[in-house]
């Protein structure tokens, strides 16, 4: 069995981008599952970036660390990935990099130098050389690549200019690491040629590179052992982000409508939708008008007005943002008006870290707006359940006539997974607009009093009529009257019962793995395949537990969390906030207290390896908290 | 302790691309560069009769590519005195957007 | 069918003041809504919050009442969900010059086809007479319990300078000049705002009626005053005149058309260049009832076949 894990890292701008590409797609020729992710600076050129992978002939849930091979382009990446190859892995690096001390590395963050000074001080200094031999010291492998040597070489096998050749040194060193891994060439070529396909000029020197790169390994170190291709070989696979993938479920699902403003980690979403502003469908155009907007304030109030005159509309932004649209959601549950917001997580609180990972915006979700304001909230736990969860918080926000949060972080945004056709099959879902009225009568009350609390929502341009952020009467008229804010409130009540009644309980929560288990995870996000990931390893060391994934934390599913949490011995939290927003949530709504907790605050994903890891602390050695804390 | 003003001694002891006025390091990869004089790549440790040696003399921004930073003249002077390497300017490739990530 | 000005109005009891400029300018939107016989059904006022927000109940149509500040990006989205609808905001300087100023520079620049009536009476009514940011620095109106330190915003200078290509000025109680101001700017194709001077009895006890009545006049009469700019020659050419004009606000303050511009296109005429078809099936009307495709068929540069 397959089960491998890489880190490929240099400076942002410096090709870490299309070496990841190259690599998934030269892995998934292989036919195997991929995951990988970026993890980088805010920042447009030179701090250092990543791309963290893992392939497996399972399926590729979650990220590990320590890797089995870290491939450093530069002296930075080689230092700052020092601790991440394991014993048994390969340390790729420049071979003319080895003098090169952290302390000359002007983007390089002065703790990470003071941590590396600590550990590599007692072997002469924070050089690469120094690191080199600590990894060695290990038992993992180092293989120095002479980039200029080779580089050079490159450039004697090939007629391309120099400005071409310079560009394939990201190639050399993955190539170098995936033949060490037992990929071969064949393979890398092929994740080249699917990546620069396009671009013949790009094409010719990044196969040559490869090359070199493969025989230089090979004469050097030895022929390597190939690996056994993986099960999914000659298929038509798709490679999406979380960021394409949610906005593909928009697309699909009948969005007309998305305003944005920028803001990591939610910008390539809209851009993708934007990219999808116009698709042809069986020969005729769809369009969706996207618009950037001078702020959130407005990308938001836009979609009020779109969504009231019929659209179904969306924005996108992260906590910042959304921290700026919390008037107009408390208007849209006013005025009953559907929208959907795609609430991309980053670490904060304030501006924090906002190209990095965190899980603390679920209360911020669940409390936005002011004055009684409940809404959807829906946490997606990967690619595949936010590609449905799209399409279906537009047609829970237009059934329900109010605003859906849909909960992703950075670390889903960032996150490239493999799909297959049947993963994303959209033959049986059903668009649902609700109560549209689309001849509504000369009497037309946009809030009707009605059992269900959903009144028949006109677009505007039908009837005169009134859509108020006001205290209003059935007409919309605003109103002060006792009797009519009763009503009123009554009615959106009414409105929220329905929505806890009308979403099936399975849409709410999911409980993963046996479920006579004593001990039990809960979590919401993209936690869920890490925890999903490391209760297989769990289970291998004799460990049972299952897992209570949150899908949809309002409504919040309390009665029947409680009748599967009664039956668990040892409940335990695991999130990425230190306020235990889950927890806080589960407390609140069913009073069930949750005494042991997995934390992550490092603004890094949640790895498999650290929730085995921290589970075995909390279960063996009876630890309450253990705060997890992996990642470069 | 040297001086901002001692730069005007020759930066490499040999003539290369490396030294020279005419060359921009790659930002990333410095191994590599672009010439402006043929208008091509070459080494850092390539040379052609077209060589200019570098110094800090003119009031201009010059390129440290140790630091991946830009500089005044008498900060580059005094990046250069302790072993930094500096250039005129540094080399970006213009398709350099597709592997930056939003931030 | 012919409508007439009574047709627009609604049963609700207006809550204005006696004196107040609201009523002046509501009138003149009902008659010139009238005279340009536009459909209540394919009418839609945005109103932000305050006095002048209101309007939005007194005026039969499709209205929304939104919150402080955000009538512009409401509005933007309605019309771009639905171009064939006639949109038109009303707010006050507050509403639209202070806390939504962002979004009334963004419509400039956007240049979408709709009407913005700027109930311009310098302070904050509903709130008891704060300064609003068209209040002239170092006035002390009776609310105030010291004189304005801020200074204030020329709304025509920062229209002109956002890209509006329909400025305008009226005066609340000269009826018919202001009907024919907010009709030319419902007509005109493109953002038009028309800012209108009204005293605030209640609060404002300096710029009073009479205060207004000494000073205004109209551009129009000097028989040949032309705001009209049909293009970018054309602008060049009159914008000194037009910016002199869109200055002066002293002891004679201007009213009329400061500027037309005819050449300039529209968003949503930019959004058909953009998609063609955008406009006979734009986001509110587009029939959406099954998903549109597999995503394996529709995003085919993520799929690879290995």
């Amino acid at each position: 069995m397959t089960d491998v894990s890489l880190i490929i890292g240099g400076p942002q701008g410096g090709g870490i981008e299309s070496a990841g590409q190259v690599v998934i797609r030269a892995l998934v020729a292989k036919g195997f599952n991929v995951i990988g992710t970026r993890e980088y600076h805010s920042n447009i050129m030179g701090a250092h970036s990543y791309f963290h992978l893992r392939f497996t002939d399972k399926p590729a849930r979650a990220l590990r660390l320590p890797v089995e091979l870290v491939v450093a382009l530069d002296a930075e990446s080689a230092l700052t990935h020092v601790w991440d190859v394991s014993g048994k892995g390969f340390f790729v690096y420049d071979a003319d990099s080895k003098d090169q001390d952290a302390g000359r590395i002007a983007s390089m963050e002065l703790s990470l130098k003071k941590r590396l000074k600590e550990t590599l001080g007692p072997k002469g200094g924070a050089t690469v050389g120094n690191a080199v031999r600590l990894v060695e010291e290990r038992g993992a492998t180092p293989i120095g690549l002479p980039l200029k040597a080779l580089l050079k070489k490159v450039s004697d096998e090939t007629a391309s200019p120099l400005a071409a050749i310079a560009k394939t040194i990201n190639v050399m060193g993955l190539a170098a690491g995936l033949y060490l891994l037992g990929i071969e060439y064949n393979y890398i070529a092929k994740g080249i040629e699917l990546q620069f396909g396009g671009r013949p000029k790009v094409l010719k020197p990044n196969l040559v590179a490869a090359k070199v790169a493969v025989d230089y390994v090979e004469a050097n170190y030895g022929k390597q052992r190939a690996l056994p291709d993986g099960p999914h070989k000659g298929r038509r696979r798709m490679l999406a982000s979380g960021n394409d993938i949610v906005a593909m479920g928009k697309v699909v699902g009948g969005l007309t409508f998305q305003t944005f403003y920028p803001i990591t980690p939610s910008s390539d979403e809209a851009f993708y939708v934007e990219e999808n502003m116009y698709v042809d469908v069986n020969g005729s155009k769809a369009s969706i008008v996207v618009l950037q907007a001078e702020d959130e304030l407005a990308a938001v109030n836009m979609i009020l007005g779109a969504a009231a005159a019929g659209a179904r509309a969306s924005t996108s932004t992260s906590g910042p943002g959304f921290s700026l649209m919390n008037e107009a959601i408390s208007m849209a549950v006013m005025a009953e008006i559907p929208i959907v917001i795609s609430l991309w997580m980053r670490a904060g609180p304030s501006t924090g870290i906002a190209t990095r990972q965190g899980q603390q915006d679920l209360l911020h979700a669940i409390f936005a707006g002011h004055g009684d304001t409940p809404k959807i909230v829906v946490a997606s736990g990967d690619h595949r359940e936010a590609f449905y969860d799209a399409i279906k918080t537009l047609n829970w926000a237009e059934e329900f006539q109010t605003p859906v949060i849909h909960l992703l972080d950075k670390y889903l945004a960032a996150t490239i997974t493999v799909l297959d056709e049947w993963e994303l099959d959209v033959s049986k879902l059903e668009i649902k607009r609700g109560k549209r009225e689309e001849a509504p009568g000369n009497d037309y009350k946009r809030y009707e009093i009605t059992e269900d609390g959903i009144s028949p929502m006109a677009p505007l341009g039908k009837v005169p009529m009134l859509v108020s952020s006001l205290e209003h009467d059935e007409y919309g008229m605003v109103t002060e009257d006792p009797v009519d804010r009763e009503e009123m409130v009554m009615k959106r009540l009414r409105k929220w019962r329905t929505i806890a009644n009308s979403i099936p309980e399975e849409e709410k929560l999911v409980l993963h793995g046996d479920p006579d288990a004593r001990v039990t995870l809960i979590s919401f996000g993209s936690t869920k395949q890490a925890i999903l990931s490391a209760m297989e390893d769990l289970a291998a060391s004799g460990i049972d537990v299952n897992f209570l994934q949150f899908r949809i934390l309002s409504p919040f599913p309390a009665e029947t969390a409680s009748k599967i949490l009664e039956r668990s011995e040892k409940i335990i939290g695991v999130e990425a906030n230190f306020q235990d927003q889950l927890s806080f949530l589960l407390r609140a709504h069913t009073g069930i207290y949750v005494p042991y907790r997995v934390r992550k605050v490092n603004a890094r994903p949640l790895y498999d390896s650290e929730v085995v890891h921290a589970v075995e602390k909390i279960v063996k050695e009876g630890a309450r908290e253990v705060v997890v804390s992996s990642g470069a | 302790m040297t001086t901002a003003t001692s730069h005007l001694a020759r930066l490499s002891p040999r003539a290369s691309c490396a030294s020279c006025w005419n060359w921009l390091p790659h930002v990333h990869y410095p191994i590599v560069g672009y010439c402006t004089l043929w208008a091509e790549a070459t080494f850092d440790d390539y040379y052609c009769p077209g060589y200019v040696l570098l110094e800090i003399k003119t009031e201009r921004l010059y390129w440290c590519s140790t630091c991946r930073i830009k500089l005044t003249r008498e900060e580059a002077a005094l990046h250069w005195s302790h072993g930094h390497r500096i250039f005129r300017s540094a080399y970006v490739e213009p398709d350099v957007k597709e592997e930056i990530y939003e931030g | 069918m012919v409508r007439k000005w009574i047709d627009y109005k609604t049963e609700a009891w207006v809550q204005w003041c006696p004196g107040c400029g609201d009523f002046g300018i509501l009138n003149a939107i009902y008659r010139a809504l009238a005279e340009l016989d536009i459909d209540p059904s394919k009418l839609v006022i945005v109103g932000g919050i305050g006095c002048s927000s209101r309007s939005v109940y007194y005026i039969k149509a499709n209205a929304i009442h939104t919150i402080h500040g955000r009538a512009i990006p409401v509005a933007s989205g309605v019309k771009l969900a639905n171009p064939e609808l006639t949109v038109v905001v009303t707010g006050g300087d507050g509403d639209l010059l202070g806390i939504g100023g962002g979004h009334f520079v963004a419509l400039g620049r956007r240049n979408i086809d709709m009407t913005v009536v700027v109930y311009d009476n310098g302070v904050y009514g509903l709130t008891k007479g704060q300064a609003g940011p068209t209040l002239p620095v170092w006035l002390k109106t009776k609310a105030l319990p010291h004189p304005n330190i801020q200074g204030s915003v020329n709304p025509l200078l920062l229209a002109f300078a956002a890209g509006y290509t329909f400025i305008a000025r009226g005066y609340a109680f000269h009826l018919n000049q202001l009907k024919d101001l907010i009709k030319a700017a419902i007509q005109h194709r493109g953002a038009a705002v028309v800012d209108v001077l009204q005293p605030c009895p209640t609060y404002n006890d300096i710029m009073t009626n009479e205060w207004y009545e000494k000073r205004i006049y109209y551009l129009s009469e000097d028989s040949s005053w032309d705001p009209v700019v049909r293009s970018p020659q054309e602008l060049k050419e009159k914008a000194p005149k037009i910016l002199e004009k869109m200055m002066e606000f002293e002891d004679r303050i201007p009213l009329g058309i400061f500027y037309q511009n005819t050449y300039m296109e529209t968003l949503e005429e930019r959004l058909e260049k953009l998609m063609p078809g955008y406009l006979s099936s734009p986001p509110g009307r587009r029939p959406v009832t099954k998903p549109l495709a597999h995503p394996f068929e529709l995003f085919k540069d993520k799929v690879v076949q290995v």
